[in-house]
């Protein structure tokens, strides 16, 4: 009996004073993380680094940790690494189909209707600074998402990117369900011929700068976003610097993604996270999502009613108006497929979805330009 | 039916994260007022702001970064909050005060230096204010932003069927006939 006293004694003491319960379950939170990215392949790059992170700042003996601290004051808070990250971005986006077909644009226009929807929401329970950047989990784009939190100082950034990262690897999940919600089988049959269109080159270098210019003068607070973005496209499309666009899609987007993911956890401590305002923030985010979605099939559905017969729209591609790349625009084609094995929507979704990475874009800069000081 | 059993398995393992979160929040202890903080403390608490009694001589100071008396330096004071105490009915104020606005004044300890209000309990952490009202509030944003959202894109639209016009290449005779 004394044995075993003396052994619960060392295994008290083994425990450090700090060690607080609710540790135990960001480990299991960064477990699950850690498990969908490797085992569901879930966004791997982003939520195994902020898995992983989770678990560290979260050891009971660690109190600080400055090098990951100033990794997050060097590149989230002022806002370094999505930015950077938007070059390699750019650099990897063909907007060929778009530029076929421009009038797809409006598609990804009508899509970001969750954003604002979702910002009334939230602004039932949360402040108007804090609301906006929960609604733009509906943007389906994590540096523009990390971009708003940050200019509007809300408390809530590692919840907003968890939930933001989730559902982006959840949108084969939360979509289909949606686009039968609101289609009859008859519509998702309907079919839509591609027209090959040639673009030529000089658009494909002027589309970067010329989008970059508007969104500057129309949105002024989405013009870092869409700069970088545009920038690296601008790169990809140049033609003289190939090895700079490989450079910009590969090493840079991997090297920034991964001191993203880590640096992100840091703000993952079990007394910031652990909040009943998380799991509000989680659902308010799949609002966003499904009303994303809602509002592009329902934009489609709305335009069919002035289009002549022979030119209907499929209303399954204005879903793909959300800018998660590419996994929106092959649900669709996918879906269209299943409907009708002669189906092919691939390029009319592919379209629409690179419209969204733009028009999300732009919605967070309208954010931005209501609410950012 | 495999591919149903891994959704499944996936939603449940989001199910169980969101149950665990759950629980341990609710059980969590009212200990983190410190980082629990409102948009206006957090405002607050980013300037530094200095204890006001120096805790050497116990001399009063008006928040300087020295001691005005030993010179010693004075501790940074984080724990602050914005009094919003607004003179209600049972405020003993009631009658002398047209317009009831928030008293504002800033604070380090338990109750408002200014009218006496007890500190709120912590916000952001168990309790929500739910205020149904905000949702009809802010339409305008709703309807400012797509509009403003398709009035950029329809100029995008615009310019790139310009462009697409302006670049295209021209088509010669012999491709005429």
């Amino acid at each position: 009996m004394c044995i075993l006293n003396e052994f619960l004694q060392l295994l008290q003491d083994l425990i450090p004073s700090d060690f607080d319960p609710r540790q135990l379950v960001m480990w299991l939170i960064g477990g699950v993380l850690i498990f969908l990215a490797i085992k569901k392949e879930m966004e791997p790059t982003l939520l195994l680094p902020i898995g992983f992170g989770a678990i560290l700042v979260n050891l009971p003996v660690i109190d600080d940790l400055p090098a990951l601290q100033e990794l997050y004051e060097a590149g989230i808070a002022t806002e370094l690494f999505p930015l950077i990250l938007f070059i390699g971005i750019g650099a990897m986006i063909d907007f060929g189909p778009l530029l076929s077909n421009p009038k797809l644009m409006i598609f990804g226009a009508a899509a970001q209707f969750g954003i604002f929807f979702t910002l009334c929401m939230a602004s039932m329970f949360f402040d108007i600074n804090d609301a906006a950047s929960i609604a733009i989990i509906g943007a389906a784009d994590g540096p523009t998402a990390i971009v708003v939190a940050d200019k509007l100082n809300s408390q809530y950034m590692s919840a907003i990117m968890v939930a933001a990262y989730s559902y982006m690897a959840l949108v084969p999940l939360i979509q289909p369900p949606v686009i039968k919600l609101l289609t009859t089988k008859k519509e998702r049959m309907i079919r839509m011929p591609y027209q090959q269109k040639d673009v030529t080159k000089t658009t494909r270098i002027l589309f970067p700068i010329v989008i970059t210019v508007i969104a500057g003068i129309a949105a002024p607070s989405s013009v870092e976003l869409v700069g970088f973005l545009m920038f690296g496209n601008l790169i990809r499309e140049c033609g003289v610097l190939d090895s700079l666009s490989e450079t910009a899609q590969k090493v840079l987007a991997n090297l920034i993604t991964i001191f993203l993911g880590i640096s992100i956890a840091t703000t993952m401590r079990y007394d910031q996270f652990l909040k009943w305002q998380t799991l509000l923030i989680l659902g308010l985010g799949l609002v966003a999502f499904i009303v994303d979605t809602a509002g592009g099939v329902l934009f489609a559905k709305l335009l069919n009613l002035f289009l002549p017969k022979d030119k209907k729209i499929n209303p399954m591609i204005g879903a793909a108006g959300i800018s998660a790349f590419p996994m929106s625009g092959r649900i669709v084609h996918k879906m269209g497929l299943k409907e009708d094995p002669q189906n092919f929507l691939l390029m009319h979704s592919i379209g629409v979805n690179v419209s969204g990475q733009i028009a999300s874009v732009i919605a967070g800069g309208l954010i931005l330009s209501f609410f950012a000081r | 039916m495999k591919t149903v059993i891994s959704k499944l398995s996936v939603l449940t393992l989001a199910v169980l994260m969101l149950l665990s979160l759950f629980c341990f929040a609710a059980s969590a202890e009212d200990g983190t007022a410190a980082e629990a903080v409102t948009s206006a403390e957090t405002e607050a608490a980013t300037e530094i702001i200095y204890a006001t009694q120096c805790p050497e001589c116990a001399a009063l100071t008006n928040g300087t970064p020295y001691c005005p008396s030993c010179g010693e330096e004075m501790p940074e004071v984080t724990a602050v909050w914005t009094c919003q105490h607004v003179c209600k009915k049972s405020c003993k104020h009631v009658g002398k005060h047209e317009d009831a606005t928030p008293c504002g004044a800033v604070n380090e300890g338990e109750y408002c230096v200014s009218c006496g209000s007890q500190r709120p309990e912590d916000e952001s952490g168990m309790v929500f204010n739910f205020m149904p009202d905000q949702f009809v509030a802010n339409l305008k944003y709703m309807a400012a932003g797509m509009v403003g959202i398709f009035l950029v894109i329809g100029v995008i639209i615009l310019t790139i069927v310009f462009l697409g016009k302006v670049t295209a290449p021209k088509k010669s005779a012999n491709d005429a006939e």
